[in-house]
């Protein structure tokens, strides 16, 4: 802070944090013990472990409208069929502008469950989520081109199913 | 043993220690599960801050802390946001942390100045000795205020833009009255730091 200023308001928040973490200091291995009851907890649940990996059993490429000057990536859609262990993802792409994606799925059996598209590549955008109810249906809109993966988490608390990489 | 992992430090603003927290959490979604391990490394030191300003004792802290990762683990789901994890970890355990306190009657801040000389500073005695004398400095000049002066800087200090809403129920304040306190226990601070000689 500045010699002959006064501290502002977040200079001074930084000492009562600076005050605190020196004065009343997380006991030791408390950290640790966190660590092992989060842990415990997830396994129990199935989550985090138990993590079920999708396979892909079905592509297919659609040619959409008639032609144009747009270029055919902008018009075209594909769909993808996923499986594991009972559960069957239905999604199909599609290009939303010319630089995003909508993604149209349908979750079979339907149940209550959030959906999150997770970039599969470096970039750190934000993770897209949505939650659906038993129709199974979903749709995720406005996603920036780049390669995702798909993640369902029951809302009974069984295991997650994440799909494969793919391109949108 | 924990794995040593020192990105974000205790004292680092709320909302650097919330966007470490949210990339630990897009990481483990990505199935990375010992991603688990670095949020919980990141956060609970603010957590721990967080419930040791309802008064809580070490151990109700603790359990506190406990309740919250437990509930994380079962309830992340409904984060659909994740930036917004930091926030959610700091709210459950703010209302965790206040529903205990209530239950052991340590839920609403006394004002009462008298009661400032028996409040007990000793237990920082051993980190200030090595943390040296200018953060014993700002340590009695917090430790002077008012407590629900002290609750609320701690918790705002804490947090990336905490509800005020729920601040005002918790330390039994109209709403509209937390804003200005803030702004007089922050001049408060300021006073005390200077008269200390600190700023």
């Amino acid at each position: 802070m500045g010699r002959s200023e006064e501290p502002t308001c977040d200079e001074l928040l930084g000492l009562v944090r600076q005050a605190y973490v020196a004065g009343d200091p997380v006991p030791g291995g408390l950290i640790s013990r966190m660590q092992a009851a989060a842990a415990g907890a997830a396994s129990e649940s199935g989550l985090g472990l138990d993590l079920e990996l999708m396979l892909l059993v079905e592509s297919s490429t659609e040619a959409l409208g008639v032609r144009s000057a747009a270029p055919a990536s902008a018009r075209s859609a594909y769909t993808l069929r996923f499986a594991q262990s009972g559960v069957d993802v239905l999604v199909r792409v599609a290009s939303d502008t010319d630089t995003t994606a909508r993604l149209d799925g349908w979750v079979v059996p339907g149940s209550p469950m959030t959906v999150r598209a997770i970039r599969a590549d470096d970039a750190r955008t934000p993770i897209v989520a949505v939650t659906l109810g038993a129709s199974g249906r979903f749709e995720l809109t406005s996603l920036p081109a780049g390669l995702i993966r798909l993640r369902f988490e029951p809302a009974d608390g069984s295991s997650a199913f994440l799909t494969p990489t793919f391109e949108i | 043993m924990t794995r040593v992992r020192r990105e974000v430090g205790h004292a680092d603003a709320p909302a650097t220690v919330w966007s470490q927290a949210s990339a630990d959490f897009d990481r483990w979604l990505s199935g990375d599960s010992a991603a688990l391990d670095d949020l919980v490394a990141t956060m609970t030191p603010v957590l721990w801050q967080i419930a040791r300003s309802y008064r809580l004792t070490q151990e109700q802290a603790e359990d506190v802390v406990q309740t919250c990762w437990l509930a994380f683990v079962r309830k992340n789901s409904s984060i659909l946001d994740t930036a917004a994890v930091g926030a959610w970890l700091t709210l459950t355990t703010r209302r965790e942390a206040w529903r205990v306190a209530k239950r052991s009657g340590r839920d609403v801040p006394v004002e009462d100045e008298a009661l400032e000389s028996r409040v007990p500073t000793q237990r920082s005695a051993e980190s200030l000795v090595v943390e040296g004398d200018r953060n014993s400095l700002i340590w009695a000049a917090v430790e002077s205020l008012p407590e629900r002066c002290r609750r609320l800087l701690r918790v705002v200090a804490f947090s990336d833009r905490p509800d005020y809403a729920g601040l005002a129920k918790e330390l039994n304040m109209p709403v509209g009255s937390i804003g200005p306190t803030r702004g007089r226990c922050l001049g408060k601070l300021r006073d005390s730091l200077r008269d200390e000689g600190v700023s």
